[in-house]
């Protein structure tokens, strides 16, 4: 066993109170520990620009960066409202943002909404403002495999 | 002693061609540009490859893995602008006869360019997908093209979730999200892509991010810790183009992938005749396009907000 290891930990914690720091707990290094594996497994799990524990299931998401000048961070505001998102409070962890501000609406006024903005493409295309692209155009899609798989000799 | 002042009875005209569309093609920066002459475009895929098995002493057989094709059929569809004046009405304005081939033509190619960005814009729509199902080979039932869980290895061991659907409002960290979930993103058969990397992202962008967009992807330093700006090697082409549904909206292409596009089959070509009782002059642009969606998603992220 080396010099250190053999040092008990009251010596090690009275060693650091003399270069002029307090080493953090057992408990509260457990605990830490505790927290971060589970972050990290909930992290690892997300995508960048995902909101850690919000179901997306049960809300649709918007997400501002506050690194964006003040005019901008406004002008989202005012247009998510508009579109019937609420702000979240507090500061809900984004991956990959320092600093967001989250705003949620259920998910089902966003899909009702999703089809809302489906039904007026359709109109802006008979009203000739869009291109029949905008509802896929002469496009249909078909399947000649799966080929599942079967052993090779 | 009256003099004649012959600058006050003569006339002279100057007709400017006015209106012109800009960067009309600008899709082509954001796509590759399919050209082949068919009456129907067939784009096939196939999910194909995954992970490898590893073949050690002990090995006497290897599994065969599943695949799947997909095609997606594109039908030629026809375009066709046109104007007829009565014949004695261009005596008097004749610059309108010199003008018309040049502004049908620029009129011509910004159709080709919306009708790129409106298909840009029905990719958020519910069904869009051409590989929406719930088999092997497919991404899950009712899927858009951009979609949050779009499935890989669907009904096999294995299987997982994409996500190439951003709803954050654009800005530097957005913009690497979108980044991080190209590189992320796993092929049908489970392999990590590692898309967006080799300096071929096209950023699409409504006007009132435009200026965010060239400082955020031109700019020699980065954020308020002035660091190098990364992203300058990986986004070539800053794109903007007024969206029509929601000017929020924002994409980001991987043109070396492609997975949508325009076909030209008929280029636009321009006719100024005079119909055959001579009374009347036609003026018309006609071509052959059509928007085209690869039957995978691979090489695009977009962003919206419902």
């Amino acid at each position: 066993m080396t010099e250190s290891k053999r040092r008990s930990t009251k010596t090690r914690a009275a060693d650091a109170g003399a270069q002029g720091f307090t080493l953090p707990s057992a408990d509260k290094l457990a605990a830490a520990r505790e927290k971060a594996t589970t972050r990290r497994h909930v992290e690892q799990q997300a995508q960048a620009g995902q909101v850690i524990g919000i179901d997306p299931a049960e809300f649709a998401t918007a997400i501002l960066d506050l690194r964006l000048p003040r005019l901008k961070q406004e002008y989202y505001r005012e247009r998510w409202s508009l579109k019937g998102y609420v702000k979240i409070e507090g500061e809900p962890l984004v991956v990959g943002y320092d600093r967001a501000e989250v705003w949620v609406k259920r998910r089902e006024d966003a899909d009702a909404d999703a089809a809302r903005r489906r039904q007026s493409i359709e109109d802006m295309v008979a009203s000739g403002r869009m291109h029949r692209s905008a509802l896929g155009g002469r496009q249909f899609t078909k399947q000649a495999l799966p080929q599942r798989r079967t052993e090779i000799i | 002693m009256a003099t004649l002042n012959l600058e006050a009875v003569s006339r002279i005209q100057r007709a400017f061609v006015a209106g012109l569309a800009e960067d009309t093609a600008s899709y082509a920066r954001a796509c590759q540009v399919l050209n082949a002459q068919a009456g129907e475009l067939q784009l096939g895929s196939a999910a194909v490859g995954g992970l490898a098995n590893e073949i050690t002493t002990g090995t006497s057989s290897v599994s065969a893995a599943n695949m799947a094709t997909k095609t997606s059929t594109i039908s030629e569809e026809h375009y066709a602008i046109k104007h007829t004046v009565p014949a004695y009405k261009l005596i008097s304005s004749d610059f309108a006869l010199d003008q018309a081939g040049q502004k049908l033509a620029n009129a011509a190619i910004q159709n080709i360019n919306k009708q790129f960005y409106d298909g840009l814009e029905g990719l958020f729509t519910a069904g869009s997908h051409p590989a929406k199902g719930t088999g092997v080979g497919e991404v899950g039932a009712n899927k858009a093209f951009i979609d949050s869980a779009l499935a890989y290895l669907q009904t096999e061991a294995g299987a997982g979730n994409n996500s190439n659907l951003l709803t954050a409002a654009f800005s530097e960290t957005a913009l690497d999200s979108a980044i991080q979930a190209l590189q992320n993103y796993k092929d049908q058969r489970g392999l990590p892509l590692n898309m967006g990397m080799s300096g071929s992202l096209a950023l699409v962008v409504g006007p009132k991010n435009r200026k965010s967009a060239m400082e955020v992807v031109g700019s020699q330093l980065s954020g308020a810790d002035m660091q190098i700006n990364t992203m300058r090697g990986l986004v070539n082409e800053v794109i903007s183009f007024p969206l029509t549904t929601d000017e929020d909206d924002w994409f980001l292409i991987d043109t070396a992938q492609s997975p949508v596009g325009i076909w030209i089959k008929t280029a636009p070509v321009v006719e100024v005749r005079p119909s055959d009782d001579g009374l009347f002059v036609h003026m018309v642009a006609k071509w052959t396009s059509a928007f085209y969606k690869k039957p995978y998603e691979f090489g695009i992220v977009g962003s919206n907000v419902a």
